[in-house]
């Protein structure tokens, strides 16, 4: 009778443990929470440039792309080869309706950007959407099909 | 009865008479009235409203790029105390107020004077960095920058420098003092002070000659506006009844915001300098919202004589002027007599920017040619729109005062032409077409000459991308060979040292400029495919060409070898070198921007092995007094070239923040003692020693 109310006991405990989760936050458990890929891709980059980063929304929030274009521009002379950057770019671009600069940035950064995670997805979602503003819809589709490409599913963990 | 009647008659004919000699003078009037006044008061009307409905025509400003502060920007104490003086920043050893710095040691302390950048407004601010190892730790901000240096205007043939302002954005002691100054009747009469002129006209009488004037700030607008030469009684009638008309037409508000944009304040150069805004500019290198009042007292004493109370030619005379306009705003309550004091005590501290003037014209070269593809001629002369260019002033002073030197170093008959751009970006920064600051000729961008071996990179780019199973370390023949060219005639290219070392590798071709392996390179290749490859990179070439082409047999600018050399440099993202950021027009909205260019067809691996083999070049091939016999410590990249007798002496080199390419030669194309290496390179690395 003890051994079995020692038994039960335990059981309690052990299944408490199981549902409780690990005080972690869950961007850091579970990393492609948002896109699906467990293999994400931040570049590392000064401290100006994030700055110019978040002026660039700021102006993009009051809808003044033109000057959200200019700040981005000051950030890629810091940084001329990221592709945050360039992505940034392009979706403001796309933004002021220019396609075909939106479709040169996209373009680089599908390029020479990250092949896995959230960059990478934002960088063909705007190819895909400047190529059928302009009319390609060949390169729509390819760009629209390479989305899939950029999610590294988890494997199944036991 | 009789007698009556003829007493009547004879009255009558008095009458007559009297009405006759009356009448005559009366219609002579008339005719007169209507005959000259009636002309001169349209002429005078048209001429009030050619005044009121004129539309200046503001030129366009072309502007430097602003220096931007950041964590780890590269940037040495020299460079930035340049750039400070050049921006008319002044020196203090207290707390700085705007418009001046602080320095000790390597601790900055700028006070920014602000600027309206296409981006947005950035206000006056204080900046704390410091410089260790050229390198700047900003302390006060993440990234902030100072405002650009005018380098140059797109004038109309008026040569007249304004860009007006609205009246509520003057300092309100500017707008008032002008008035307690020039007129202080004006919100009172009706454009013209019958009074002031009155007592000037006593005046001038009791002289003998004209020695006051009682004209009003509406009379010396009609007066600037018509541009009189001579003082005149019957150009003051002019000025009075164009003045009285004016003010049927117009407000006082507008009135006095039309003169302040209008007044004369003296010249720069050929350069009519107008209005507030640019007077403000020119003499204190400021914003005319920032203006201390003792500096507004000195724009205020200019009006009545802009040569003769000019406070650069005439310091001392500018003093005593702006003394007694303090004087005349205390007496009238503008300032307080505390600031009168402090202001009478303060020297007249006119910024020194115009002394460090540098020669932008061959950049400006550039600009023009950029722009003149988006921009007519009528836009960039009437339509003051700001134009945003690359120009580092500091790299073209740099530049400049390098080739000045080149018969130091060479022989006197000797030119020199260099370009230098930004080596991640293709930003241009600056260019300089002549040793001497005289020449007109922009050596630079129109001097079209063989680039001679300046070709080999491109040439074993051109290998690597479409021979296959080619790469730098394939074996080449530097041999004696003959080869037939399409009009059957012979040609035997030598190498420099008239030597051949036989089979070398293809790495050890380059690096060491080997003209024979680099013929056979060629010929495997073929001349068609380097030709086709050389035109996929944007040039244009005579397909007829020698086979000497694989040497360098082709005509090009520095400014087109300099694109070339930028794929290397950028790794091939950037196709064109840029002068122009973005052009904005007066109301600050952005009408164009550089366009995003899409990189070279070449791949990056490919570039990289030339990459590797140009620094080896730096380091022990034909390049190698740049780290040798120059010591220079850095990672760099580069090529020589020379054509036949020395007469181009060429170097293209790089590291990671420039890229710049060096030509040396005669303009008569005659033979010179110099390779590539013992000429171009020489200026090339006193260039990156200063950078």
């Amino acid at each position: 009778m003890k051994k079995t109310g020692t038994i039960l006991l335990m059981i309690a405990v052990l299944t408490a443990c199981q549902r409780t989760k690990p005080n972690i936050d869950d961007d850091i458990r579970n990393p492609s929470n948002e896109h699906g890929s467990v293999i994400d891709v931040t570049p590392m980059l000064p401290d100006a440039v994030w700055s110019l980063i978040e002026q660039a929304e700021a102006h993009k929030k009051n809808a003044a792309f033109s000057q959200a274009i200019n700040t981005l521009q000051r950030a890629l002379r810091i940084a001329p080869h990221s592709p945050l950057v360039q992505q940034h770019l392009a979706e403001m671009f796309l933004a002021e309706g220019q396609y075909h600069e939106a479709l040169l940035w996209a373009e680089k950064v599908t390029n020479q950007g990250p092949q896995f995670g959230q960059l990478c997805q934002r960088a063909r979602r705007v190819l895909s959407l400047a190529a059928e503003m302009l009319g390609e819809t060949e390169k729509q589709g390819q760009a629209l099909d390479a989305i899939a490409s950029c999610v590294q599913e988890a494997k199944p963990r036991y | 009865m009789k007698q009556n009647t003829t007493l009547a008659k004879k009255k009558n004919k008095t009458k007559i008479r009297w009405f006759r000699w009356l009448i005559k003078p009366a219609i002579f009037c008339v005719g007169v009235a209507i005959g000259l006044c009636s002309p001169w008061y349209f002429y005078i009307q048209h001429v009030t409203n050619s005044i009121i409905h004129e539309t200046w025509e503001v030129p366009s400003v072309v502007y430097a790029r602003p220096l931007e502060f950041y964590q780890g920007l590269q940037l040495s104490r020299k460079a930035l105390l340049f750039e400070l003086d050049l921006l008319g920043y002044q020196q203090v050893t207290g707390s700085p107020q705007l418009g001046q710095y602080q320095v000790h040691n390597n601790a900055f302390d700028i006070h920014s004077k602000g600027f309206n950048f296409p981006d947005g407004k950035q206000p006056p601010q204080r900046i704390k960095l410091n410089i260790t190892n050229s390198a700047v730790a900003l302390q006060s901000h993440e990234i902030i920058r100072l405002e650009p240096k005018v380098m140059g205007h797109f004038f109309s043939s008026a040569f007249e420098n304004r860009h007006p302002m609205k009246l509520e954005q003057m300092p309100n002691s500017l707008v008032q003092g002008i008035q307690a100054v020039e007129d202080r009747e004006f919100k009172h009469h009706h454009g013209v002070d019958w009074w002031g002129i009155t007592r000037a006209m006593v005046k001038n009488i009791m002289a003998g000659k004209i020695v006051q004037g009682g004209s009003t700030i509406t009379q010396q607008l009609v007066k600037n506006k018509l541009q009189y030469d001579q003082q005149s009684w019957l150009r003051k009638l002019h000025e009075a009844l164009a003045a009285t008309l004016i003010e049927a037409k117009l407000s006082k508000k507008d009135i006095l915001e039309m003169y302040l944009n209008e007044i004369f304040f003296g010249q720069d150069g050929k350069v009519a300098i107008h209005g507030v805004v640019d007077a403000a500019s020119f003499y204190f290198a400021k914003p005319v919202e920032r203006l201390a009042i003792h500096e507004q007292a000195v724009l205020v004493g200019i009006i009545k004589g802009p040569s003769w109370y000019n406070p650069i030619r005439n310091p001392e005379r500018a003093i005593q002027r702006r003394n007694v306009v303090l004087k005349v705003w205390h007496d009238t309550g503008i300032i307080n007599t505390q600031t009168w004091q402090t202001a009478q005590a303060k020297p007249l501290g006119l910024s020194q920017h115009r002394k460090l003037k540098t020669d932008y014209d061959d950049y400006m070269a550039v600009v023009k040619m950029q722009l003149k593809r988006q921009f007519s001629d009528h836009e960039l002369k009437q339509n003051g729109l700001r134009i945003f260019t690359n120009l580092d002033p500091y790299v073209q002073y740099i530049s400049n005062q390098t080739a000045r030197r080149t018969r130091q170093w060479l022989d006197a008959n000797m030119e020199a032409a260099m370009v230098i751009s930004n080596a991640r970006t293709g930003e241009l920064l600056a260019m300089t077409g002549s040793q001497s600051p005289h020449s007109q000729f922009n050596r630079a961008l129109l001097a079209r000459r063989q680039i001679g071996s300046l070709i080999k990179p491109l040439v074993f780019l051109a290998a690597l991308e479409r021979l296959s199973g080619f790469d730098l370390d394939s074996m080449l023949e530097d041999k004696p060979l003959r080869v037939s060219t399409r009009d059957g005639k012979a040609w035997q290219p030598k190498n420099w040292d008239q030597q051949s070392q036989g089979r070398i590798t293809a790495r050890h071709a380059l690096v060491h400029s080997r003209n024979q392996a680099t013929v056979d390179l060629g010929l495997r290749l073929g001349l068609d495919n380097l030709i086709d490859f050389l035109e996929s990179l944007g040039l244009n070439i005579n397909r007829a060409q020698h086979p000497s082409l694989f040497l360098g047999a082709i005509e090009l600018t520095p400014f087109d070898v300099q694109h070339l050399y930028a794929m290397f440099s950028t790794q091939g993202q950037v196709q064109k070198i840029n002068a122009i950021r973005s052009v904005s027009d007066a109301d600050n909205q952005t009408l164009s921007r550089s366009k995003t260019t899409v990189n070279h067809p070449v791949s990056k691996q490919n570039i990289a092995q030339i990459n590797q083999a140009m620094h080896l070049t730096t380091v022990s091939g034909s390049a190698r007094k740049i780290t040798g016999k120059f010591a220079l410590t850095g990672h760099y990249f580069g090529k020589t070239g020379t054509t036949n007798a020395g007469k181009d002496s060429w170097f293209s080199g790089f590291d990671s923040r420039y890229l710049a390419t060096v030509w040396v030669g005669r303009d008569d194309n005659q033979a010179t003692p110099y390779s590539g290496s013992s000429g171009a390179l020489v200026l090339w690395a006193h260039l990156f020693k200063n950078l």
